[in-house]
């Protein structure tokens, strides 16, 4: 380790915690946790920096001393700093008189640091142009930097045990806490030569600080603090790296080759090249690996099982939603017809000599169970379509045929019919089931004309479908009813269970085909019924 | 000769309507309306004591008039009749100035008592 080192060391701390600190600060300023954390890594940051700036022979001695006096006050006041973050996050309010005490103690701090009975000198030792040299104050400020920093491991150490918390956010404290103890370590290695200890200072772990944070973030949210980084950012940059490792290792080889033999060997460099081609992809592989395990949680294919469990979860979500609003649907149809039959039930003993009453009883009552029994009989359907018998069926005639059954309530509403049928192929139906869709359909036209209504019916072919379509000029469905439409007890008649379209729908998608309603109030609908054609 | 109070009774269902028809004949001067734009207008052009409002009715629902009635500041009582089991639905209606709620199907005393009550106040 030289000089060089040292230098890179801080300037590579600083530059990664000043902005750290400015982020962490950025994402939610009104949060005390953040703004804790923020001014523990701002410290750190302004520690570090100023113990960068001494490493330069260039600069006046006074410039060195009081940069050194200010890095070492922003470095005392870390632990109140550290613990003051560890209290907040944790919500500590137990201990609130220790802590306390390690602010009374952290306020010795400035007075002694910022006068020579904290730093009395910056003369050169070991290979640093300057170094601080301790005053006679400055071992008292020891006292707080340990104790402090002491209770604060011990606090964070606990809540990393704590099983009430989410296996993430104990990783996280378990995280920040390893980190912090080493970089701890680490800078305790740089008070040796301030007492004349002449062992080189030990800054390897330094840098922790500030990956670890960015890690714990990355990885489990930290602070609530979620960024999504694209994994092919990730793999380009690791791929980038790998590279880069490699055109060095071949760069040093031919150096280390010269060096031994005093000449550059080409098919040394190609040998290294080819060690190097045939390990690159194997590595990259494991790199990524590793990328995907400790910053995405799961491999690409354990992420696609998570995204379909989740799909799953959420389709049986909506599904039991859907039951549930077809039960409240259903209750409702229900409890009209029910409220109707007990009430004359009950009137039976004593009315039953009324002839008015018994025709009321027979009608409205033998009326209610009637429609009871179509309800259940088409929620039936609805549930459990019979499966289509599959034939060839042409769909002008099965078109033809409905209207025909319809034939007296066109003539009695002085409907006018227009047929438009293009030459179409047979499409692969049960013809059953497609009339019920036709005759719900034009039921459904005829009950929105009020007399002298036009009906006009389409054939035509739509690439591999055949689409049928069927246009009334009636009151059309109001807009805020069309996304309904098809839902199940949704009506906007006054008679009808609501569960016609609902059955449409269904024997249309069980034949492989789709349908689709456009309408305009008072002015018309038009429905489209495509169906793949016969191959 | 005492006047009967008079009940307007708007429902979509005929057994609802024949329903109430049987519990309260007699006692009350019966008006039936078939939806709500029905009711709405005959409130509006005549007196009545008390409206027995059904919530899902086509052309226009129960609470549309309840909060139309609300706006025209018209004070007739009404009491909201439903099959919808809804709290909220509950909630809505008596804050669009519905005096009860009363559930189907519905009980000949439960009816004959809210009738008074409302009556009454």
């Amino acid at each position: 380790m030289d000089l060089n080192f040292f230098r890179f060391i801080t300037l590579f701390s600083s530059l990664t915690l000043f902005p750290l600190a400015i982020f962490i600060f950025i994402r939610n300023r009104s949060s005390s946790i953040h703004r804790s954390f923020a001014a523990f890594v701002l410290l750190c940051a302004t520690w570090v920096f100023g113990f960068f700036l001494t490493m330069f022979s260039q600069v006046p001695y006074s410039f060195a001393l009081w940069s050194s006096r200010l890095s070492q006050l922003f470095g005392f006041l870390t632990p109140i700093a550290f613990l003051n973050f560890v209290v907040t996050l944790i919500g500590f309010k137990k201990e609130a008189k220790v802590h306390h005490i390690h602010w009374i103690m952290s306020s010795v701090v400035p007075p002694i640091m910022l006068s020579s009975f904290g730093v009395s000198a910056v003369p050169k030792k070991l290979f640093f142009p300057y170094y601080p040299e301790a005053g006679l104050l400055y071992i008292v400020l020891l006292v707080p930097f340990v104790f402090t920093y002491g209770s604060a491991f011990k606090l964070l150490y606990q809540e990393a045990r704590n099983s009430n918390y989410e296996p993430s956010q104990r990783q996280s404290y378990a995280t920040i806490l390893i980190a912090v103890l080493l970089a701890w370590v680490s800078v305790a290695t740089l008070f040796l030569p301030i007492y004349n200890v002449y062992v080189t200072p030990q800054l390897y772990f330094f840098p922790l600080i500030g990956i670890a944070t960015i890690y714990v973030i990355l990885r489990y949210q930290f602070l609530d603090i979620r960024i999504i980084l694209r994994r092919s950012l990730v793999y380009s940059t690791l791929v980038a790296g790998i590279t880069l490792i490699n055109l060095m290792a071949i760069l040093v080889m031919e150096r280390w080759f010269e060096g031994i033999f005093g000449y550059r060997s080409v098919l040394a460099s190609l040998m290294v090249a080819v060690l190097i081609a045939i390990s690159f992809t194997p590595l990259r592989d494991w790199l990524q690996r590793q990328v995907d395990r400790s910053l995405f949680s799961a491999t690409p294919a354990e992420l696609a099982a998570q995204k379909e469990q989740l799909l799953a979860h959420i389709r049986q979500g909506e599904q039991l939603k859907a039951v549930g609003t077809l039960a409240a649907g259903l209750a409702h149809e229900i409890k009209n017809p029910l409220a109707s039959i007990k009430t004359f039930t009950e009137y039976l003993d004593t009315k039953y000599t009324d002839p008015e009453f018994r025709e009321k009883f027979k009608r409205i009552v033998g009326g209610e169970v009637e429609r009871m029994n179509l309800i259940v009989q088409q929620l039936l359907e609805f549930a459990k379509p019979s499966p289509p018998k599959l034939v060839a069926v042409e769909v002008p005639r099965l078109l033809d045929d409905t209207l025909e059954l319809l034939n007296n309530d066109l003539l009695q509403r002085k409907v006018r019919v227009i047929r438009s049928y293009a030459p179409t192929p047979p499409v692969l139906g049960d013809s059953q089931q497609l009339k019920q869709v036709f005759l719900n359909l034009l039921l459904n036209s005829l009950q929105a004309m009020n007399g002298s209504g036009q009906l006009t019916l389409k054939t035509d072919i739509r690439g591999s479908e055949l689409e049928i379509t069927i246009q009334d000029n009636g009151h059309g469905i109001p807009a805020e009813d069309l996304p309904h439409i098809f839902g199940p007890f949704f009506s906007t008649k006054p008679t009808g269970t609501g569960l016609g379209l609902a059955v449409v729908q269904g024997i249309v998608k069980e034949h492989g085909g789709r349908i689709q309603i456009t309408s305009e109030f008072s002015k018309g609908t038009t429905v489209s019924v495509m169906l793949p054609k016969c191959s | 000769m005492k006047h009967k109070p008079r009940i307007l009774i708007a429902d979509d269902e005929e057994g609802i309507r024949e329903s109430l028809n049987l519990i309260l004949d007699g006692e009350y001067e019966l008006i039936f309306a078939v939806d709500g734009e029905e009711a709405l207008s005959k409130i509006n052009q005549d007196l009545f004591n008390l409206v027995l409002l059904d919530i899902k009715m086509p052309k226009l629902d129960g609470l549309e008039v309840l909060r139309r009635l609300r706006e025209a500041k018209l004070r007739t009582p009404v009491l909201v009749l439903t099959a919808y089991q809804s709290v909220e639905l509950a909630k809505e209606a008596i804050k669009l100035g519905a005096r009860d709620y009363l559930p189907k199907p519905f009980e000949r005393d439960q009816i004959l008592k809210a009738v008074k009550g409302a009556l009454l106040n």
